[in-house]
């Protein structure tokens, strides 16, 4: 249907064009029972067409099957499945994301981490059959769009390579979205809200995707003329949206703080977690992500050459959705650029070039990309040390079907492996002085306070090396002096990539050491219990301006404890490069007082500089942490 | 103080980019602030806890310490050691019963590449009888780091223990010129299946600059 003629009347005043859009659509609903038979006479008529394909079910069910990432991992004191068990407690706990916990993952997070939790078993697998379903089905949608090259080529891409399911379902639901009209565009818009509406509740960074890809939707479907659909379509999901919002028990007044903190972390991300990986990495990533390009964008410059304005809006708007999800992926790839995450981009690229044939008509020249950068992303693959077995899709088959017929028995063994990584997790000698306190755990082994069954009331940033810049660790410190902060504190100063640890959450750093005792050592923590006393407010000492590699000397205090300050601001095309790629790493190196000469390097985050940190003494392993005045004056300088 | 060492001081520090090359990245001007933070109670754990602070890479703190420098945790081969350079010797207290003292030692890499050498070093494990004090060698190995490559790396030990109650003795020395300044020797291991108490003092002695032997060891027994 076309408004065209209604909308120029109309210029400027689109909210009432919005409410008049609702009103018709509403007065145009047929009654529910003439819906219900035609929605069930439509889903027959799917049902009749699959019975002719075969091969389609069955590979539906293999993209189904390998997609899933059942819950496998378990809960221990390390690094990640702590983040993934923090996930789970908010969950439990009914914490609000934005304000009580802020990370890149939402209240939903727990669906995806692949982590055993004994709360949420059940509806992890029924999300995982739900979800994986949905993608399944607009894979299948999408490639009766495709040649048969361009199947194939997509089949074997998800189901060999097994990129991040989730991530191709939004791409190919978006795409579908876009690219589709009549009952196509209805089943797209059926299949897709449900991973549109939950994405971003899963994790805050799938919405940085979505929401440039709804706005080329919409653009595409008001160029079409398709307004009922380019305005209501988005209105169902956002009001679907808030509601499962609501439901799952988070209040809608958070979710600016959502937007914001998450942003906040996914910003401070790529500063204060890049890091350097080979060359050869970066130049096959180019050769993909160009090929990719080249392929996405040839139908643009088709439509440049025939001048037909409007087509080519709509093709450069169709284009950057891939463009987009090949952009955020690629970036994500290689800020930390080691195997782990240059692998995310290379198995997740041969699915975005295949996906992006549906951008536009497929000549030979889109074919030979799209075939080029999957090739190159083969290579890159196995250039990062990544071996390609065509045959592991089966055992991750064989793997989820084993949970999906006996659901109860994988419990039984995930709680077995529970029970003994509890074990050797143990804390005895805390747990007992600890009791129904409240418990943080400073450092990033929050699973340490889980497995012990600690009442684990935790900072907004909860792992101190994700408090990337001075607002998210302000926002920890206001924790630390509010009367939510947690009679005890698990501490363990660890750092890796050769940060500089002080600055890691550095005021609450400061906060602990000031507010806090240390009463015990056990495996490896230090366990705090709260003083009370008021933190003595910040002596300043000097302000100076200095050009990066000047020495700046400390000598004259010596014997004093020190705080530090920094402003290291990007130059333009500083901040260009950072957008582009990455920014460069900022280091601090320290010339230490000891008898002979030592002078050692440490990363030091740019974005978390203006916040300060602790500089002397030098804080960067468990025995650090102490009071120097406490030393004799003459004896200040270690080892 | 939590910790048996002194404080580490920084005396002179420098901003910038990793590479010199890529400042161009970043305001050629920074901005720093130097604040003083007031002086607080001191952070005192109990000198139990404190023991197992300082032998976190132990499973049990041992009975004595003795070396030139405070306990640290020295990495080899991803594995957490303590530091022990020679001469030095951890003491555990063993109550009566049959079993085994398993472990590891190494040399840490710096004993290779300084400007002095490792010429190699030492180690061995004693037992002395808590009944008579008769003292009787275990174990000996001699580890060249620096010359032979099958010395480099972490070492398993197994040793079978006398039934009787005694004192188990784990020392470094130096090598065969008696040389111990860059012997970077090392013990550890989760499998020492000891129990007791910390009773020695952690000296403070600083690495690089220790004294002689004998004077080392007549200044740790003299500390209260």
């Amino acid at each position: 249907m076309n408004h065209s003629g209604s909308t120029r009347k109309e210029k400027g005043r689109v909210p009432f064009q919005i409410r008049q859009i609702i009103a018709e659509a509403v007065r145009r609903l047929p009654p529910p029972g003439v819906v219900t038979r035609a929605s069930i006479a439509e889903v027959r008529r799917v049902i009749d067409s699959l019975r002719n394909q075969p091969i389609l079910i069955l590979a539906a069910v293999t993209i189904a099957l390998t997609g899933m990432r059942m819950p496998r991992g378990i809960l221990t004191n390390e690094l990640d499945p702590s983040w993934a068990g923090v996930l789970e407690s908010c969950a439990r706990l009914g914490h609000q994301f934005g304000t009580d916990t802020v990370y890149t993952f939402g209240p939903l997070g727990y669906f995806e981490t692949a982590y055993y939790s004994r709360e949420f078993f059940h509806d992890q697998i029924d999300w995982q059959i739900f979800s994986r379903s949905l993608i399944a089905a607009l894979l299948a949608l999408a490639t009766s769009r495709l040649a048969p090259v361009g199947r194939w080529l997509l089949f074997g891409a998800v189901v060999i390579l097994q990129p991040d399911a989730l991530m191709v379902g939004l791409l190919a639901g978006s795409l579908l979205l876009a690219t589709s009209d009549g009952r196509e565009l209805r089943w797209a818009a059926l299949l897709s809200a449900p991973l549109l509406i939950a994405a971003p509740m899963i994790k805050f960074t799938f919405a940085l995707t979505i929401l440039p890809a709804m706005i080329s939707i919409i653009g595409i479907h008001l160029l079409a003329g398709r307004r009922r659909f380019a305005i209501g379509y988005p209105l169902v999901l956002a009001i679907s949206f808030l509601i499962t919002w609501t439901l799952i028990g988070q209040s809608p007044w958070n979710l600016p703080a959502y937007v914001i903190n998450s942003l906040s972390v996914t910003s401070g991300y790529s500063v204060s977690m890049v890091r350097d990986g080979e060359l050869s990495w970066l130049v096959v990533s180019l050769v993909t992500l160009g090929a990719i390009v080249a392929a996405v964008l040839f139908p643009v410059a088709s439509t440049l050459y025939c001048r037909r304005w409007r087509d080519l809006a709509t093709a450069i708007l169709v284009a950057g959705i891939p463009l987009v999800f090949l952009f955020l992926t690629w970036k994500h790839g290689f800020v930390r650029s080691d195997a782990g995450h240059a692998s995310l981009f290379f198995t997740i690229a041969p699915s975005i070039a295949a996906l992006g044939l549906l951008a536009g008509f497929s000549p030979s020249w889109g074919k030979t990309m799209v075939v080029t950068a999957c090739l190159s992303a083969l290579v890159g693959l196995r250039i990062i040390g990544m071996n390609i077995e065509p045959f592991a899709a089966l055992d991750q088959i064989a793997g989820n079907a084993k949970t999906l017929i006996e659901p109860d028995q994988s419990e039984r063994q995930l709680k077995r492996a529970l029970k003994a990584s509890a074990a050797a997790a143990a804390l005895p000698r805390t747990v007992a002085v600890v009791g129904d306190q409240t418990v943080d755990v400073f450092g990033h082994r929050q699973g340490a306070a889980l497995l012990n069954n600690l009442k684990l009331s935790h900072r907004p940033v909860f792992q101190s090396f994700t408090a990337y810049n001075s607002r998210l660790i302000s926002l920890n410190d206001r924790f630390y002096r509010s009367e939510k902060r947690p009679e005890f504190v698990l501490f363990a100063l660890e750092g890796f990539d050769r940060r500089f640890t002080p600055l890691d959450d550095s005021k609450a750093l400061r906060t602990i050491l000031g507010s806090y005792k240390p009463i015990l050592f056990e495996d490896h923590h230090l366990l705090f219990q709260s003083t009370g006393a008021p933190l003595p407010e910040l002596r300043f000492l000097k302000a100076l301006t200095v050009h990066p590699g000047d020495r700046i000397d400390l000598s004259d205090y010596a014997g004093r404890d020190l705080w530090i300050e920094a402003d290291i601001s990007s130059s333009a095309a500083g901040a260009i490069r950072s957008i582009a790629y990455k920014p460069t790493r900022t280091t601090l190196k320290i010339t230490r007082a000891t008898s002979e000469p030592d002078r050692r390097e440490y990363f030091f985050a740019a974005c978390a500089a203006p916040a300060g940190c602790i500089l002397s003494p030098l804080l960067l392993q468990p025995d650090d942490i102490r009071h120097p005045r406490n030393s004799p004056p003459g004896d200040r300088s270690g080892h | 103080m939590i910790s048996g060492t002194p404080g580490i001081r920084p005396l002179e520090i420098v901003l910038d980019t990793e590479e010199p090359e890529s400042r161009w990245q970043i305001q050629p001007e920074i901005r720093l602030r130097l604040h003083e933070i007031p002086a607080r109670a001191p952070l005192l754990l109990p000198p139990e806890e404190q023991s197992r602070l300082n032998f976190r890479m132990l499973p049990t703190p041992p009975d004595r310490f003795e070396a030139a420098s405070p306990p640290r945790e020295v990495h080899i081969d991803d594995t957490a050691l303590i530091l022990a350079t020679p001469p030095s010797s951890i003491e555990w207290i063993i109550p009566p019963g049959s079993r085994t003292l398993t472990g590891m030692f190494a040399m840490a890499s710096g004993s290779r590449g300084h400007e002095r050498e490792s010429d190699g070093a030492t180690f061995t494990i004693d037992w002395v009888a808590a009944e008579g004090g008769e003292s009787r060698r275990l174990s000996e190995w001699t580890l060249q780091p620096v010359t032979s490559t099958s010395d480099r790396g972490l070492h398993s030990f197994e040793v079978a223990l006398p039934l009787s109650p005694g004192r188990a003795i784990l020392q470094t020395g130096p090598g065969a010129t008696g040389d111990a300044n860059a012997d970077l020797t090392a013990w550890g291991g989760h499998h020492i299946p000891v129990t007791g108490r910390f009773h020695g003092k952690v000296p403070e002695a600083d690495l690089m600059r220790r004294p002689a032997f004998s004077e080392r060891r007549q200044s740790n027994r003299t500390r209260p």
